[in-house]
Parts: structure tokens; C-alpha cells; sequence
């Protein structure tokens, strides 16, 4: 139990789709989505606005309750919350979500209601006041209240007591960078200007219809106005070319996916000899660089299909991995056995291929590829080579022992040759291959050339 | 339906992406159609841009009071989306409520799935459970 801390807003909630003893899926989503999802799931958005927020802020208070109190947890669950109405509130997986929903939830979303004198988020129950009634807030009778012109603080009061009250502006966990607490607009200037601009140039890679930010240079201009509305108009905000509360935390959440994506470059996959680990068959209690490479696959995985937990890649088969396996296989139509044997390998590895091939080519532009899963020898064509010719040539600017290759995306008898030197210069085995180990070589030593520029 | 609902309308969006949202996916192909029936008439036949989203349609709905009072039978009108783009795997999803004056956007999120892979067919429940 955590109590006597201060709650903070979780970066994420893991959902248990279905009751908590039965057979069901997790889902781990940002906070604020789980908030659009159940507002627009409990209750309808034609409501009046008042209505909505007060029932949004219970929503929030009890999600926030069962994360705090760790109810699920401590009782050997690993989920926060279930989808159940009977035990929890409704979450649906995958649903709409109303365009006013989703805009208080990104205002509101690290606000929540506590008694006064204590820390806990309210463990604020309601019901829908017809079909069936309780002791706290009734759904419909939220609309009536506002109707009456009650204010959501007052609507929550007259049915949780007088001594309640809202904490706004909770802290939130693991987001990259907290709201300064002011907006951000034309002809401010600073350092949260220049990271807002350096964020946007990074995600418009992947969403090229975001102008790029030419000077990020910590100046608010019309530039940086235009790129924000684009941002806000993707990503369904209010289009006010204004970085406040919640277009803020929406760019460090859409950045902190980008960025998850292109990071698990060089973790995992390392041995040369890829061959080897196809063979082997590994289960719960194994260690070693083969549960790495099973556990980078997953997490790779992991950053396309919600259902498959994203792991740490520590080499050791435990709980977790198997866990993340086990969704892997349920998801992809295999048997769930929890373990790996060939025909999972294969499974795995095909579907590493299918996610790494559908990324737009320039996206790893400024970072490295990842490592493709099959080594790369003379005569192999495409993508991967030419990123690696291109970090190749980059590196023989700086190791003159390197010579220099053209990036034309086949692997030649010059290719080659700049593969053997490497390999010598920086005692790896002098193949001539590029395998998991020489690429993630490679790779790293031009990201720090890059870094340094 | 009656006369008068053919007049309210509810709108609709839909929002492609990939990688968790890492990635918008370009070109995928929107089938809208109407909601219950096993094979609804298509209404609307889209594809996303470069952003991942498609243009906003209009929808009809019934009048926005069906939603105001308690137990009515139908507070909003169901449509079914459905989503492809070659390479992924199809996503479906029924019974998408749209309710007068309001905006849905319907978020799908695409796996490149590869040879062998499935696609997901999501289903929202008839009425929102109001609790």
C-alpha cells in the first residue's frame, strides 16, 4: 500500500479486459486515453458540459483510487483496473471517442477529487441513478443538477459531502518534461519554446504533414505557431497554435512513442550467428543473450500491438517474459504455452520483419536503424545496406583505417572491404559479414560521431 | 427512421495509425456502412492522407433529446467502419455510436502483421452501460 505518498497521475494504466479472475487480455494505455475511453463509454456527450466534467472527475478520482491503493496489485493481480462495470468502470477496447470528450479529458486528465485532510484520490463510486442506484453519484441525475446550474465541483459535493475538494495539476509520472505552468504562444521565448520546436521537428518524421520548425531557436514565430496547429488538428486538440496544459503533455506523449520505437535499436538483438539461436528451445528460469534476443523481438513487438507488455531486456526468462509470450502467441495464433521452440521463432522473427519493413524509409533519419534480424553479406540489396553504407561513410570521415563506400544500397567488393577494416579497427572478428553485433557496432559508433557533431 | 431524423447528423473521423501511434498510416481504405444489419449499405468509401485521418463525414442521428432522458431506446445511430491497407492486418469495427451534434473520432491502430497474420474485429456494446 502506498498511502502517505502523494498520488501522482500514472503515465499509463493496464486494463484487465474482462473480470478480474477470468480469462481476458491486458491492455497498458496512457492515462488520458483511459479517461477518453471511459468518459465516452459510461456516458453520453450530448450531456451538458457540467454533467460530463463531474462525472469525467469521478471517473478519473476512482481509476486513480485503484491505482494508489494498488487493489488489484496487492491481491497478486498484474493489472490496475478491470473493464468490468460490476467491479470497475467500462472501458472498450479499440471504441470512438467523442471530439468534447476527449478535449476536457486532456484538460482534466491530472485533476481528481480528495477529502479534505487526506491524500488518497476519492474512491468515488457511482451508478446511473435508474436501473440501478447506490450511495454515490447517480449518472443521470448529474444532468439535472446541471441543468439547475450547479458548477461539476458543486455537482460532486452534493453527492460525495461538502468536504471534498479537487487537486489540479497533479505531477505526472515518467512524462519527459512537466508543464512549465503558463502557455506557450507567439513571441515567447525560452527554453521550453526551443524543446517544444526540437519535439515537433522529431515527430514531424513521422507525421510529415507538420511543417518543419527551420531555426529552433527557442522563438516562438509564425513557424512554430503553424506546426503546433498541425499538431493539434492530428491529434484532434483545439486548434489555437497555443502550447498550454494539454498540447503539451499531448507532444510528450506522441514524442515519447516516437522515440520508444527508435530507441530499442541496439538492445537486443546481438549474436552474430542467428542461426544458433533459431535452434534453441527456452522456457521460464533460462538466462542468457538467447532470452535477450527473444526479449528484444517481443518488445518490438510490443510497440505495435497493446495486448504484448513491453519487457526489459535483461537476459533473464522470468514471469514477465513469459507473460509478454504468452500474449504474443494468443495474439499471433499460436498455442499458448509460455514457452519458445522453433515454430515460435519463427513466428517471432516473421513478424519482427513485417513491423521493421512497414517503417517509412527516412524515419530513422537521425537515429540508426535497427538491426534487421538476418546478417548481411556480399550481394545483399536494399535499406539496410544503404543505412549502413551511410554510417560506414560517416565513419570513415573520422577513422581514416575505414575506407570510404558509396551508398547505393548494394553490398559490393567496397562494401565489403569497409566492413573488414572496420571489424579490424574495433576488435571485431574480421568477417566481413554485418551481423547483430557488427551492425550494433556500427550503428553505435556513428550515433556517437552524430552526437558529437 | 422517422422524417424528423433524417434532419440531425453526427460526424465522423477516422484516425489511422500505427506502432502504438508512433506512426500515421497513409492510404489505408475506410469502409463506412450502416450499423445492426449483416451487410448495411455502404455510405461512405474513404482513405486517409499522409496524417492518417480521414476527411470528416456527416452521419445521421437521431435528435440529440433521445440522449437526454434515461432509457431511451435509441440515444445515437451504429455504423460499422472498416479498415484496409495491404501489408496490415483489417480491422473492423461495429457498431460505432454518432450522436446528433457530435464529433466521433474513431481511432484504429493498424499491425503490419506480415504473412500468416489476422485482423481484429472490435466491437462497441449496443448501449453505453450506464452504470
Amino acid at each position: 500500500m502506498n498511502q502517505g505518498y502523494v498520488p501522482v497521475i500514472p503515465e499509463t494504466i493496464t486494463v484487465h479486459l474482462g473480470l478480474p479472475g477470468e480469462a481476458a487480455a491486458n491492455v497498458t494505455v496512457p492515462f488520458v486515453e483511459y479517461v477518453k475511453n471511459v468518459a465516452s463509454s459510461e456516458i453520453y456527450p450530448t450531456w451538458p458540459e457540467n454533467a460530463i466534467r463531474a462525472n469525467m472527475l469521478a471517473q478519473i478520482s476512482f481509476a486513480l483510487n485503484r491505482v494508489y491503493t494498488e487493489y488489484y496489485r496487492s491481491r497478486g493481480y498484474d493489472f490496475d483496473i478491470t473493464s468490468s462495470t460490476e467491479k470497475d468502470q467500462s472501458f472498450v477496447y479499440g471504441r470512438d471517442i467523442f471530439e468534447n470528450v476527449s478535449q476536457i479529458a486532456d484538460e482534466i486528465f491530472s485533476t481528481y477529487v480528495r477529502r479534505v485532510g487526506t491524500v488518497e484520490p476519492l474512491f468515488a463510486q457511482y451508478c446511473n441513478g435508474t436501473t440501478v442506484t447506490c450511495s454515490g453519484l447517480s449518472q443521470w441525475g448529474t444532468v439535472a443538477l446541471a441543468n439547475e446550474g450547479y458548477a461539476p465541483l458543486d455537482i460532486l459535493k452534493f453527492y460525495y459531502g461538502d468536504n471534498i475538494e479537487l487537486v489540479t495539476d497533479a505531477s505526472i509520472a515518467g512524462v519527459g518534461e512537466s508543464y512549465p505552468g503558463f502557455a506557450l504562444r507567439r513571441g515567447s521565448v525560452g527554453n521550453d519554446v526551443r524543446r517544444t520546436q526540437l519535439r515537433l521537428n522529431r515527430i514531424a518524421k513521422n507525421y510529415p504533414s507538420i511543417p518543419r520548425i527551420g531555426a529552433p531557436n527557442g522563438v516562438f514565430g509564425e513557424e512554430t505557431e503553424a506546426a503546433v496547429r498541425e499538431f493539434q488538428r492530428i491529434f484532434s486538440l483545439e486548434e489555437d497554435g497555443i502550447v498550454g496544459r494539454a498540447t503539451w503533455y499531448a507532444i510528450e506523449r506522441v514524442y515519447a512513442a516516437v522515440k520508444r520505437l527508435s530507441e530499442l535499436n541496439s538492445e537486443g538483438i546481438s549474436p552474430d550467428d542467428v542461426a544458433d539461436v533459431l535452434r534453441a528451445t527456452l522456457e521460464e528460469g533460462d538466462r542468457g543473450p538467447e532470452v535477450r534476443e527473444l526479449q528484444y523481438l517481443l518488445s518490438f513487438v510490443a510497440n505495435f500491438v497493446e495486448a504484448v507488455p513491453a519487457l526489459e531486456i535483461d537476459g533473464i526468462f522470468g514471469p514477465r517474459t513469459r507473460n509478454s509470450l504468452e500474449q504474443f502467441q494468443a495474439v499471433y495464433g499460436l498455442p499458448v504455452t509460455g514457452r519458445v521452440d522453433a515454430a515460435v521463432w519463427d513466428r517471432l522473427y516473421r513478424a519482427y520483419r513485417a513491423l521493421y519493413e512497414s517503417l517509412p524509409a527516412d524515419y530513422f533519419e537521425g537515429v540508426t536503424l535497427p538491426y534487421g534480424g538476418a546478417p548481411l553479406s556480399l550481394g545483399a540489396r536494399g535499406r539496410e545496406v544503404r543505412a549502413m553504407q551511410e554510417y560506414l561513410s560517416r565513419i570513415a570521415q573520422a577513422f581514416p583505417a575505414v575506407p570510404d563506400t558509396a551508398a547505393d544500397g548494394i553490398f559490393g567488393p567496397q562494401t565489403e572491404a569497409a566492413v573488414r577494416a572496420y571489424q579490424a579497427a574495433f576488435g571485431l572478428p574480421v568477417s566481413g559479414l554485418v551481423g547483430g553485433a557488427t551492425w550494433n557496432s556500427i550503428a553505435d559508433t556513428y550515433r556517437s560521431l552524430i552526437d558529437s557533431e | 427512421m422517422n422524417a424528423a431524423d433524417q434532419n440531425c447528423t453526427g460526424s465522423l473521423r477516422v484516425i489511422v495509425r500505427s506502432a502504438n501511434g508512433a506512426l500515421p498510416v497513409a492510404d489505408a481504405s475506410v469502409i463506412v456502412t450502416e450499423g445492426g444489419a449483416e451487410s448495411g449499405a455502404i455510405l461512405y468509401t474513404l482513405r486517409t492522407g499522409e496524417d492518417g485521418l480521414t476527411p470528416l463525414v456527416a452521419l445521421s442521428a437521431p435528435p440529440r433529446e433521445n440522449s437526454l432522458v434515461p432509457d431511451h431506446p435509441t440515444p445515437c445511430a451504429r455504423y460499422n467502419i472498416e479498415v484496409r491497407r495491404a501489408g496490415y492486418g483489417t480491422v473492423m469495427n461495429l457498431g460505432v455510436p454518432i450522436f446528433e451534434g457530435v464529433t466521433s473520432t474513431q481511432p484504429v491502430l493498424l499491425v503490419p502483421i506480415g504473412e500468416g497474420g489476422r485482423g481484429e474485429i472490435l466491437e462497441t456494446p449496443p448501449t453505453p452501460p450506464l452504470t
